[in-house]
């Protein structure tokens, strides 16, 4: 992966390397990331894509500093060049205000007994010490600012009198409030109508433009993710099996575990007689086999694949975690869809 | 598939559910053959969700009637006994099968549950062997047969709501976001599944969904549904190729895919 080596230029905005984290269940250590790096510069989005326990909200969670406690965590996490694991106190606030943290569920996330304007000026209120009233004008102007008509009105509402879409908008303009550097969106919109959806990726889109945010967009949705995103990085078990310019995901995808992702998914346009499917189901990144955990799954695997443990490694124009890559892309081999 | 059959499963005419004054569904009127596969696709609040339920009985509609599998259908069930009939016509599959399974009966459970209530078999090795033969449909291994819902995964789960309606043995299988809550590879094998019991059993189905690319993928048929009335529908392929009505083509330019852009409005 690259690395920032000038020692003038600006750290960038989120840097992983190496990456573990292992949560105690019981008696046990369990993984839940393996050997995650990665870089996202300011004013960049990257899309992360996996299924269900593949580590990608772990992954976010790792940079916001917000996994469990009984966490045990290998590897940096820098944010704006700080190491994230050491921060405590004032520096650990100030993390917390530079990262912004937008969730599937926005009920789930919001006190149902408190107004949206009590919701959006709590953290001014309470840790940046703007008045009441100040804050609340902020509020109403950050909500202008995501297409919210009337935002006095809304500000005086209670969260149920709100529909999904229209939360995931004061999500978005509370999480912009804090002014921060940086947004993890983890599941934005699969809570939401398709038409919704649309419009809030839009605002996604146009605030990070606007504002050169670094924008982490954690997905299940291949295609969103291209839409959204600059770069695509695919987890799997708890790792990055492949990173490649969103553009090229589609077409381009070298990893057997992308290409099995593209091919579940139906088409629109495209529809199959049948859909591609993967045998089995995700393994959880602490019940992976050794040598690639995709092995079981994977149509291409060789005994070779059992033993011996793959690198993420640069291939044809992206990064890809496979030990055979080279001969399963040799020009004799056909494309595998 | 085959729209030839003489009388349809499922036929509902100028359906209406009016709630404190509010018209929720608004003259509804569909058909779905023998064997068929019809797609209600809208977003929240479109009334889909509605119709199901009035068919399955759960809610009376206002006005319209239902008739399933050639029989008068209108109103909701009022006894066990009625239920029971009419669950062996309609089976509801829903989006999150969490909260539609018992939490302290097994896979294997549900399914022999199933088996009990609307079959007439009662011997016990017998009906081990159903269980045994309908896991094996929906791809349940024993282990996970004899696992409870907490223990399995979402994929898991909706394979025990299927494999539970199959055992009911219904007509019509409902299924209100089947996939919407499921990994994608497990959404493929899901909706492969459906495929293959469809063309296997006969089994028709009212597929409810917001998503476009699956609606392509496992039905024939398609209606379009926005606050509470059908503003397009005909086959499948054609209404998604080439939506006429202005609500169908923005669902369609919402779906994203390469090439799309996001559109903001600025109205809410």
């Amino acid at each position: 992966m690259i690395m920032h080596s000038s020692t003038g230029a600006e750290p960038p905005a989120i840097q992983l390397e190496n990456v573990a984290a292992s949560v105690r269940v019981g008696d046990q250590w369990r993984a839940v990331l393996r050997d995650v790096s990665f870089v996202v510069a300011a004013g960049e989005a990257l899309g992360i894509v996996g299924e269900s326990g593949s580590g990608k909200s772990m992954t976010a969670k790792a940079i916001a500093r917000l996994l469990p406690g009984r966490t045990r965590l290998t590897g940096t996490v820098r944010v704006g060049g700080l190491d994230v694991n050491t921060l405590s106190g004032r520096a650990l606030r100030a993390h917390r205000s530079r990262v912004g943290f937008i969730f599937q569920d926005p009920k789930a996330h919001i006190n149902p007994v408190r107004t949206i304007g009590d919701f959006m000026t709590e953290s001014l209120v309470r840790t940046a010490g703007v008045r009441r009233r100040e804050a609340m004008v902020r509020a109403a102007r950050a909500l202008g600012g995501v297409g919210v008509t009337s935002p006095e009105r809304r500000l005086a509402q209670y969260p149920h009198e709100l529909s999904g879409g229209l939360l995931q908008r004061v999500m978005i303009a509370t999480v912009l409030l804090g002014e921060p550097e940086m947004i993890l969106a983890d599941e934005p919109t699969t809570a939401l109508d398709v038409t919704t959806q649309s419009e809030v990726i839009a605002i996604l889109d146009e605030m990070r433009r606007e504002r050169n945010l670094a924008l982490v967009f954690i997905t299940h949705d291949l295609e969103l993710a291209s839409t959204v995103c600059d770069r695509t990085a695919v987890m799997y078990a708890g790792q990055i099996v492949e990173t490649r310019a969103s553009k090229d995901v589609h077409e381009g995808s070298r990893h057997p575990y992308t290409r099995a992702l593209v091919g579940a998914r139906p088409l629109l346009d495209h529809p199959q007689e049948r859909l591609t499917v993967l045998p089995g189901r995700p393994i959880a990144p602490a019940d992976a086999p050794a040598g690639c955990s995709f092995h079981t799954r994977c149509p291409y695997a060789k005994e070779s694949c059992a033993e011996i443990e793959p690198e993420l490694e640069e291939f044809d124009g992206g990064t890809v975690r496979c030990i055979r890559k080279h001969e399963i892309w040799s020009a004799t081999t056909a494309v595998p869809r | 598939m085959t729209g030839s059959s003489a009388t349809p499963i499922l036929s509902v005419h100028g359906l209406c559910k009016v709630i404190r004054g509010i018209t929720i569904v608004d003259d509804v009127s569909f058909s779905i053959p023998e064997g068929g596969s019809l797609a209600v696709v809208g977003e929240s609040g479109s009334g889909k969700t509605t119709v199901a339920r009035m068919i399955t009985g759960l809610t009376r509609a206002t006005s319209g009637s239902i008739t399933l599998a050639g029989a008068e259908r209108s109103a909701p069930t009022r006894s066990a006994t009625e239920r029971r009939a009419r669950a062996r016509e309609v089976q509801l599959v829903f989006q999150d099968p969490y909260s539609s399974l018992d939490p302290r009966y097994t896979a294997a459970q549900t399914i022999r549950e199933a088996l009990r209530m609307h079959g007439d078999e009662h011997d016990r090795a017998r009906l081990n062997r159903r269980v045994i033969e309908i896991a094996d449909m929906v791809g349940l291994s024993e282990k996970q047969l004899d696992s409870r819902p907490r223990m399995l995964s979402g994929g898991q789960r909706q394979r025990i709501a299927i494999a539970r309606a199959l055992a009911a043995d219904a007509r019509l299988v409902i299924l209100d976001e089947p996939v919407a809550a499921l990994d994608v590879s497990i959404q493929a094998q899901v909706l492969n599944l459906l495929d293959d019991i469809r063309r296997a059993v006969g089994t028709s189905y009212l597929f409810i969904s917001h998503d476009l690319a699956v609606v392509r993928q496992v039905t024939d048929d398609i209606i379009v549904m926005r606050q509470g009335r059908i503003v397009e529908r005909g086959r499948t392929a054609q209404v998604l190729q080439n939506p006429v009505d202005d609500y169908t083509k923005l669902l369609r330019d919402s779906v994203p895919q390469p090439g799309w852009r996001a559109k903001r409005s600025f109205t809410v």
